[in-house]
């Protein structure tokens, strides 16, 4: 009876990881905008996103300082270091507007997440400028 | 600049003082080992400096997520000691191997909290105190934050000594329970940003009751993990772990003292 137990555990745990990991969802490519800090401002400060859709959030510091991408309406929050470059997935969201700041300078690092409709996904922001991975 | 000061230690280092409340509450009759405690604490800070040297490293691994990886696998690894520590500290056996056991465990669960939630506020603190009119601002925000955290842990303290007194035997280690699933919940906080775990829709919002981000937000978040919009997944996650907490801990069945509360009031 223990080891029945015992069996069923383990078959529960490996069915636990088994779907995490080969969810089709966690591993779907995510469409890419990019978002960029620069004298402790959001550029472009509104984003555009189509609604009911998970998107990667690359989020580019230029500043000389920390920076912590805050938003209570994403429920998302992620320091970025000087010069260098965080991912974060959000969504899927319904059609709507959503805040997001800079923790460290909440006056003046600010931006909203515009989720519409009508948007074609391939309308995703490009840098300004080109960078590689963590060496900006 | 000051208030932000305020607001961010009280949002990273709250923890760190609750923990430090919890585990004193029970010293004496867990008896847990006072130096244990102080190198734990003394461990958690120079792990915390050599984590901040290195966290710009650690958040560019893995395509940009390691730090989420980094802190979740911590946050799971105090979990599992979090529950470990109560288990031993449970079973009605005093010997000298048990003891040491018991403070080890909470030593190290320490150093790793100090390590885990310090390391944020020394990068904030770090990255700004260059500039010449933050420099005030932040060292008043220290210690106004410091003062609120000390506050709120010692209360905290004497909260947890007077209900396993008066009320239940075992409110320490519930409360321990709790900020152990609240770290599970912001495992899955971590992993949701990055995508390991498939999110949904929020299933509710309270942040109309209590703010996430307000000074009773923090406090409610380092006691138990509140999350004002979690997901399904992440409430399903966070009762998990609360069961499997209270299967692992096995805390006693009638530790109630409603007669000593009957006699105080009488």
């Amino acid at each position: 009876m223990k080891t029945h137990a015992v069996f069923i555990k383990k078959i529960s745990i490996i069915s636990i990881v088994l779907f995490l990991t080969f969810s089709p969802d966690v591993w779907a490519k995510r469409t890419e905008y990019v978002l960029e800090l620069k004298d402790h401002l959001f550029f472009p400060a509104v984003i555009t996103i189509p609604p009911n859709e998970k998107v990667k959030l690359i989020i580019y510091n230029r500043d000389t300082t920390p920076e912590e991408f805050d938003s209570f309406d994403l429920n998302r929050e992620k320091v970025i270091f000087p010069n260098k470059k965080a991912v974060i997935f959000i969504g899927p969201l319904p059609v709507g507007e959503y805040q997001f700041f800079g923790e460290f300078n909440p006056n003046s690092a600010k931006g909203t997440i515009s989720v519409k409709s009508t948007l074609h996904n391939k309308e995703a922001i490009e840098p300004i400028i080109e960078n590689n991975r963590g060496d900006i | 600049m000051l208030i932000n000061t305020v607001l961010l230690f009280l949002s990273n280092s709250l923890v760190i003082f609750m923990i430090l409340a919890l585990l004193l509450s029970v010293k004496n009759k867990f008896s847990l080992s006072g130096a244990a405690l102080f190198v734990g604490a003394l461990v958690g800070v120079i792990l915390m400096l050599i984590l901040w040297l290195c966290i710009d490293t650690i958040s560019q691994m893995n395509d940009d997520t390691g730090l989420e990886w980094f802190y979740a696998t911590l946050h799971l690894i105090v979990y599992f000691l979090i529950l470990f520590f109560i288990n031993i500290s449970n079973k009605n056996i005093q010997n000298t191997s048990r003891n040491q056991k018991k403070s080890q465990s909470a030593a190290v669960v320490l150093a790793l909290i100090i390590m885990l939630q310090g390391t944020n506020f020394i990068v904030y603190f770090i990255g700004y105190w260059s500039h010449e009119d933050a420099l005030n601002a932040l060292f008043i925000g220290v210690i106004l934050g410091a003062g609120i955290c000390i506050s709120i842990s010692v209360l905290l303290y004497f909260f947890c000594s007077f209900f396993n007194e008066r009320l239940y035997g075992r409110s320490t280690e519930f409360i321990l329970i709790l900020f152990s699933c609240g770290l599970i919940n912001k495992t899955s906080d971590l992993l949701l940003q990055i995508d390991f775990l498939p999110s949904t829709r929020m299933i509710f919002d309270l942040n109309f009751i209590v703010r996430e981000k307000s000074e009773l937000g923090y406090f409610l978040k380092a006691l138990f993990g509140y999350d004002a919009n979690p997901t399904i997944l992440q409430v399903g996650l966070y009762f998990t772990a609360l069961l499997v907490a209270f299967i692992v801990c096995q805390l006693p069945k009638k530790p109630w003292r409603f007669f000593r509360l009957k006699e105080v009031i009488s």
